[in-house]
């Protein structure tokens, strides 16, 4: 009776970890940008966002924090060097807080090619023209910088990196293929509502 | 849960619509693959993925911040396929051949030896009814825990427990069936 028992359980086991091991059928690429489409930006008032966040559970105990603490000191002192880096991390492309008078939103672009010499944006904003925005030499951040002001939309880009390089946005989380071989990064501007947009 | 979904969704109800993009990336594959269990048919779990994206959107600010995305997702998902197969007067289907049927890709598989059973094993999934077949793929594919699985069903964690191992035994016997 128990080896019968033992014999089930050992099936149960062997089932569960076929399971684990079915194939799903892929997404098409089509599908994120479908769904984008739908959908509008949402506008919560202060005070529910404090609500929220006061709500999502910050998940770190004081035990855990000592040695984070620890590390993270140790990770300080010898990272002070370096530091003057670390905000770069921030910088992918974005939506600023920032409306021009003509009621165009500015799109900030980042590209980082040290070994460039020369960078513009090109894109489906001005029909893909062979004349794209420059972008300019951040030599403190150490990237390649350009603005975009465009209406609300949704807009494919690339970057042309000396004058013949083709490369997608690689901050960008939607990407198109253009059928010829390359792919296409998406900027979707929404309302603008103060809120700082990562693509 | 996946590490950064409720900041995401903090993101998302401040505005930021791209933030979603990257929420829809991450739960996609186990949606589509959902509807195609429940109606075979490509097209129709295509849009029924969509729609479930863009309902769980409408309601995110009812999307309680301290539980997991995913399980609340995915009971939209089966709430949606639900009212598409009531709508069109169908059950859920009991069997197909997911690469058969599809112009989909599917994940890379090189081992050989497991693909008769793992084949066998996805035809008689079909064939258990839909509590047991998700209560099992949540569990052994998606990695949740029972608490999840709970969650994404609605029952209690006791009901989970005795939906999965119940489910296997039933699967076990359809397997012994040739």
């Amino acid at each position: 009776m128990g080896k019968t028992h033992k014999n089930v359980e050992k099936d149960l086991s062997r089932i569960a970890g076929l399971i684990a091991d079915i194939r799903y059928a892929e997404p098409p690429d089509s599908l994120a940008e479908a769904v984008l489409g739908k959908i509008k930006p949402k506008k919560l008032s202060p005070f529910k966002r404090l609500w929220r966040k006061a709500r999502t559970p910050v998940l770190v105990t004081p035990l855990k924090l000592l040695p984070v603490g620890v590390s993270a000191l140790a990770i300080l002192i010898l990272a002070l060097p370096l530091l003057w880096r670390a905000p770069e991390e921030r910088f992918v492309t974005r939506t600023v807080n920032q409306v021009t008078d003509q009621g165009l939103n500015t799109v900030m672009l980042f590209l980082d090619r040290p070994d460039a010499t020369d960078v513009e944006v090109i894109g489906s904003f001005n029909n893909w023209s062979q004349e794209g925005v420059r972008m300019v030499w951040d030599k403190d951040r150490g990237l390649w910088v350009g603005a975009l002001h465009l209406e609300r939309g949704n807009y494919e880009y690339a970057f042309r990196v000396n004058n013949r390089e083709i490369v997608a946005d690689p901050k960008a989380i939607l990407h198109r293929d253009d059928g010829f071989g390359h792919q296409n990064s998406i900027l979707i501007i929404g309302n603008g509502n103060g809120s700082e947009t990562r693509i | 849960m996946a590490s950064g979904d409720q900041s995401l969704v903090y993101d998302i109800l401040s505005g930021d619509v791209n933030a979603y993009a990257l929420l829809v990336k991450r739960y996609q594959k186990p949606i589509l693959n959902l509807m195609l269990r429940m109606t075979g048919s490509e097209q129709d779990a295509l849009d029924l993925t969509q729609e479930t994206f863009v309902r769980a959107y409408e309601k995110l600010e009812k999307f309680n911040p301290s539980a997991s995305f995913f399980p609340w997702l995915y009971t939209m998902g089966l709430n949606v396929a639900r009212d598409f197969l009531r709508k069109v007067n169908r059950s859920p289907i009991e069997s197909y051949d997911p690469e058969n049927s599809f112009n989909l890709e599917f994940d890379q598989d090189d081992r050989m030896g497991d693909q008769i059973d793992i084949q066998k094993l996805q035809e008689r999934l079909q064939l258990l009814p839909v509590d047991y077949r998700e209560a099992l793929l949540l569990r052994f594919h998606e990695g949740l825990s029972v608490n999840e699985v709970a969650q994404a069903l609605e029952l209690s964690i006791s009901g989970a427990k005795m939906r999965i191992h119940r489910g296997l035994l039933k699967l076990r016997q359809l397997l012994e069936k040739q």
